[in-house]
């Protein structure tokens, strides 16, 4: 099988100093594509085990309410139950403790916290004696009132929740507990002097709603303890090892009595770099002596995993009258759902990370909700950040009739600029990302009435960690690459092309497969837009580990010296010309003879990861009599340092723009008053249908980064950011009217086209 | 052990609503495209399922005369797809073509459509302005009962617990007459009505407005007709300021609420754009409608 | 031998409002240059051990401990970031 395709016009050409490869940047269909086509892929739900019971877990109709009792008497006694357990059935967490917030979130203690929050659970023969023993477990319960918005949160008149919770990074230290989790501050420079530096400045406030992944795979697990005290656990996740890690410490195992084995998944997108269900399962089955499968239900995903959090900010920007950014400032909260996380750090630090300005001072603040905890959200807290400043950057252009790329371009970061943190950026693409889209056809297209387009931009650092890659080559010459990441984006397909294209073998002679926790070394979790970075770092790695083996065999089998061996085009090739060239096949049908099989494994923690930027261009129509909003043309410039397999790079791409339009225009948590979901479900929980989206054009730009040996960026998350702030600039473009609470559903819509003035709360000032 | 539910097919009416009438926790169903949902959100499992698509008086798309007869339980992509039906009645097909998605109109019906008395529910407005009627079979016999009855509130019909609903009957349009089925969804299609709106105008050949008919859905617990719209429209052309006067009637004619899919002002402005587009629609179609022509 | 440090502004209120400082004497690696700094700004130490990274000769290192420094290095503590 092989398949050739050219690059559409629309992707940049290679710089002319790209090296010229036999296998990266070609499109071969992925390995595990026939699979997925025809249903023959395994996904998490799909593996059934002789004896297995069915789980069930019961939730919380309430948003925060103390636990008096649970009584599992009824339940236990019910047809066909076999084990229920609940919070008592787990290790004892105290406030404080590493495992505190994972272990109350698996499973409720004195306190409910969260609508469908985990209380118990039960396991029976038949998913309806399961479901109807949930239902006869008897919780006693006493409300208590909820905290349900940010607003709420700051308010220190409000209770704090969690009473051992004191605001970190807080000078002085607080003493009192309250709802923000966490403080973070960043400032460069003199703010007030920069803002007095600038001809315009403008400050706006930004509202968003918590988003679901919204991935069509629902949480799934099939555990399996036996009577030596271990358990083999079946599930998709983005890092099995993660799931061995965690599920181990929430139940006080060792981590050897655990095996993992990974599904394949269907869509993580952050969502799936944590645990819900797994230590459940283990302890059911332990209890039940029987394996037991656990399948959540969509409404269950919705209320009981981890959306993206929810934000509030308020973002100030001055430039010059030559489009130069003088000063920022913003005022930030995230709400990451019952428990703290990095939401708010992460907001801090990408809200101005894009663009080259002197003096800043950033402020945010993460607080916690009586709503599900939240969970990373491809590119975490950046589309949000992005929304604030690619709109605010958007009116400054406006403000002053600059071209929004131009204005863009004036800024940019580029190499050695300081970054946020403080540290200078390496070599990356911002620019050649912006005159790509400057210089597409879509940029000066004729729009038609009611029509607008908006340009933003987004940055995401990316991030290395540990993995592993084993490489077996075979006795006839193909070779098996194994690796320790779950593949959520296409990733086996770019491991087999770098792995041909160091062997020097077809890359249908490559096996990719993903290794279960006893089968490959460690490996983090697919996040971060990590995998085909890191872990094509450890497959080429151990590819070029294979190569120093092969060239010792062929120098064996030649009778020469190992130095007078070279690898080229699959084959060890005599430097003086004396010996014909033994390609790889010939080498592994001697391996007996000449060492024994060859396998090696590469193994590293990754240095030199390369920061993404993305530029997105959105046109789109308003029904101004109804509010309702069409995409009609999308256009996606992305940096992928070395686009391994631009197939997969594109679905990237497309995959993030799809999921950000979303975001942007009807995806939304809706809760009413007790705190109790409204729409737990993808009816009125609106994920984009295909129909809604125009084909999205994909631009791959190639700025390869220095650091990896094929230069490889990573893809996964920056195409997320852009979205948010390329729609808002387009309705904006369209109607005359900044909306700048999402998501811009067609009420809101009409509310602004047919409410003038919605800007009166902002200001906008004029310094010349 | 909870009882499992049962399922009956039967091959006639009479089979089915005998069963119907034995077993007080038995619903029929054509689709299910509703009843299964409901059943996942947690509604109680019905003691047994009566399947109405074995029942051959229950499928199918026939004109006698002047008459068309529809099967309550014909999937509604048989009814999109009959292009005699759809030149008729375009306005209807409309509505009919989108329920769901295509995989739901292979087996959503008008008949289920109705009984499940959705106040957003597509075809309904479509079925009143066209003046459908019901046929109902019951204990007694047989009745004949508007589309509009049928339904009186959310979730509550005027059906007997014992009555089926076999089939729709429809009087082919007169000449110059044309309906149109318009809706406003957050999304393109897999989605809900926040408001439907359809219209049924028949022009003389100067162009004025011989009859009309708006109706308006998910604006209140039922369908509702829009008197003053029609009567705005009557006895004269379609201009400008008639069709304004359509919006306003409508605007003022509905009952709606505050929910997660839209606000009451929300409801109320677009109630009127939509029943306005959709009586401009439906006057297009019946200006060039050459059935009269040719008669 | 002397390195300079950088360190990201949120760390101000623990260098005493410094963002950049040079180390003489800093030690063959990151892990003896972050004790160093500890004694010099008490509590640094341990705020940088919990998940900061450091760029250093142009490179994000994330577990940096172990690196070599040598005279003239530039070391910019940044964070371990996450990802999704």
């Amino acid at each position: 099988m092989t398949v050739t395709e050219s690059r559409p016009e629309s992707s940049s050409e290679p710089p002319a100093a790209r090296p010229r490869y036999r296998f990266v940047g070609t499109r071969p269909v992925r390995h595990d594509g026939l699979d997925k086509v025809t249903g023959r892929a395994r996904f998490a739900a799909d593996c059934d085990l002789p004896g297995q019971l069915a789980g069930c877990v019961v939730r919380s109709p309430h948003a925060h309410a103390r636990i008096i009792s649970i009584d599992t008497g009824e339940a236990e006694a019910m047809p066909g139950v076999k084990a229920v357990i609940s919070g008592g059935d787990f290790p004892a967490v105290a406030p404080g403790d590493p495992n505190y917030d994972m272990g109350v979130n698996l499973m409720a203690r004195d306190r409910v916290l969260y609508e469908g929050h985990a209380v118990a659970a039960v396991a029976a023969l038949t998913t309806d004696q399961a479901r109807a023993a949930a239902a006869a477990v008897r919780v006693e319960y006493e409300p208590l009132p909820p905290v349900l918005t940010i607003d709420a949160a700051l308010d220190p008149a409000v209770g704090a929740i969690h009473a051992h919770m004191f605001t970190s990074g807080a000078d002085p230290a607080p003493t009192e507990p309250s709802n923000v989790s966490q403080l973070t501050n960043f400032a460069r420079g003199d703010t007030e002097a920069g803002f007095a530096a600038a001809d315009v400045v403008i400050e706006r406030e930004f509202t968003t709603q918590p988003v679901h992944q919204g991935y069509i795979e629902p949480h799934a697990v099939t555990a399996d303890a036996s009577q030596d005290g271990k358990a083999t656990v079946w599930c998709s996740s983005q890092g099995h090892f993660n799931v061995r890690a965690q599920t181990a410490a929430m139940l006080g195992w060792e981590t050897a009595r655990i095996k993992v084995v990974p599904a394949e998944i269907g869509g993580g997108f952050g969502g799936k770099t944590t645990i819900y269900l797994e230590p459940l399962a283990v302890l059911l089955s332990a209890k039940a002596g029987r394996p037991v499968k656990m399948v959540m239900t969509r409404s269950e995903v919705f209320r009981a995993t981890g959306p993206a959090p929810g934000s509030k900010f308020r973002v100030k920007l001055g430039a010059r009258s030559d489009g130069t950014l003088t000063a920022g400032k913003a005022q930030m909260a995230y709400s990451s759902g019952v428990f703290p996380s990095y939401a708010a750090f992460l907001g801090a630090w990408t809200v101005f990370e894009s663009y080259d300005i002197a003096d800043f001072e950033v402020e945010a603040r993460n607080v916690v909700l009586n709503t599900p905890r939240s969970a990373a959200y491809r590119a975490p807290s950046a589309p949000m950040s992005a929304l604030a400043t690619e709109t605010v950057v958007d009116e400054l252009a406006q403000a002053l009739g600059i071209d929004p790329i131009e204005m863009r371009l004036r800024n940019a970061v580029s190499e050695g600029a300081i970054n946020t943190l403080g540290a200078p950026f390496p070599r990356v693409g911002f620019t050649e990302c912006l005159e790509a889209i400057r210089d597409h056809p879509h940029y000066g297209a004729p729009l038609g009435p009611n029509q607008g387009r908006g340009v933003a931009a987004g940055h995401w650092f990316n991030i290395g960690e540990s993995s592993s890659a084993t490489v077996n080559l075979n006795e006839d010459g193909t070779a098996t690459v194994v690796t320790g990441s779950p593949d959520i984006g296409g990733s086996r397909a770019s491991m087999a092309l770098m792995a041909a294209e160091e062997l020097g073998i077809d890359v249908y002679d490559i096996t990719p497969v993903v290794g279960d926790t006893e089968s490959v070394g460690f490996t983090d979790i697919t996040e971060g837009s990590r995998a085909t970075f890191a872990t094509g770092m450890a497959v080429v790695e151990a590819c070029r580990r294979v190569v120093a083996d092969l060239r010792g065999r062929a120098a064996k089998m030649m009778g020469v010296d190992v130095s007078e061996v070279d690898w080229a085009d699959g084959s060890a090739v005599h430097a003086g010309g004396e010996h014909d060239p033994l390609p790889l096949a010939a080498i592994t049908a001697e391996a007996k003879k000449t060492g024994g099989p060859i396998t090696v494994t590469g193994s590293l923690d990754a240095k030199g990861v390369g920061p993404s930027f993305a530029v997105h261009l959105c046109d789109v129509e308003v029904d101004p009599e109804t509010g309702v909003v069409q995409v009609v043309r999308y256009t996606a410039a992305q940096d992928a340092g070395t686009a391994i397999h631009p197939s997969y790079v594109e679905g990237q791409i497309q995959g993030g723009a799809a999921q950000g339009i979303g975001w942007a225009l009807n995806e939304e948590y809706i809760y009413d008053g007790d705190g109790v979901m409204e729409n737990p479900g993808f009816l009125d929980y609106r994920v984009p249908v295909a129909s809604d989206l125009p084909m999205i054009d994909a631009v791959i730009v190639e700025v390869p980064n220095p650091n990896h040996p094929y230069g490889v960026r990573g893809v996964g998350e920056t195409s997320i950011i852009p979205p948010l702030a390329a729609v808002a600039n387009a309705v904006a473009a369209a109607t005359g009217r900044r909306i700048r609470d999402l998501p811009m559903s067609p009420v809101r819509v009409l509310d602004a086209i047919v409410n003038s003035g919605s800007d009166s709360t902002d200001s906008s000032s004029s310094n010349g | 052990m909870l009882a499992p539910m049962k399922y009956a097919a039967p091959a006639t009416v009479e089979e089915a609503r005998a069963l119907l009438a034995a077993d007080g926790g038995a619903r029929v169903f054509a689709g299910a495209t509703d009843l299964i949902p409901q059943i996942r959100a947690g509604r109680p499992e019905p003691s047994m399922m009566i399947d109405l698509k074995r029942i051959d008086r229950l499928s199918g798309i026939a004109r006698a005369g002047s008459t068309w007869t529809i099967g309550a339980a014909t999937p509604t992509a048989d009814i999109v797809a009959h292009a005699g039906f759809a030149a008729e009645f375009p306005g209807l097909a409309e509505a009919s073509g989108l329920i769901g998605s295509d995989q739901i109109q292979n087996r959503c019906t008008w008949g289920g459509n109705l009984v499940n008395a959705s106040p957003a529910a597509d075809t309904p407005p479509a079925l009143i302005v066209n003046d459908a009627k019901a046929v109902i079979a019951s204990a007694g016999g047989e009745r004949t009962v508007a589309a509009a009855e049928v339904a009186t509130g959310p979730g509550a019909t005027c059906l007997g617990a014992d009555e089926i609903i076999v089939e729709f009957t429809l009087a082919s349009p007169p000449p110059r007459t044309a309906d149109a089925y318009l809706r406003l969804i957050p999304r393109t299609e897999m989605d809900i009505a926040v408001v439907g709106a359809a219209a049924r105008v028949t022009l003389a050949p100067d162009g004025a407005v011989t009859a009309a008919a708006v109706a308006l859905g998910a604006v209140a617990p039922t369908v509702v007709r829009v008197p003053d719209a029609e009567a705005a429209l009557i006895g004269g052309p379609l201009t400008d300021d008639a069709l304004e006067a359509v919006a306003q009637a409508a605007s003022a004619a509905c009952r709606p609420i505050d929910d997660k899919r839209g606000t009451v002002a929300y409801r109320r402005r677009v109630a009127g754009v939509l029943a306005r587009r959709a009586v401009a629609i439906a006057a297009d179609r019946a200006a060039a409608d050459q059935r009269g022509a040719s008669s | 031998m002397t390195v300079r440090v950088h360190f990201s502004s949120d760390l101000r209120r623990l260098t005493g409002g410094l963002t950049e400082v040079e180390v003489a004497d800093p030690g063959a690696t990151v892990k003896a240059l972050v004790a160093n700094l500890d004694g010099r700004f008490p509590g640094l130490g341990e705020r940088l051990s919990a998940g900061t990274a450091v760029m250093l000769d142009g490179e994000v290192i994330a577990h940096p401990d172990y690196e070599p420094v040598a005279d003239g290095s530039e070391v910019y503590f940044i964070h371990q970031p996450s990802g999704g």
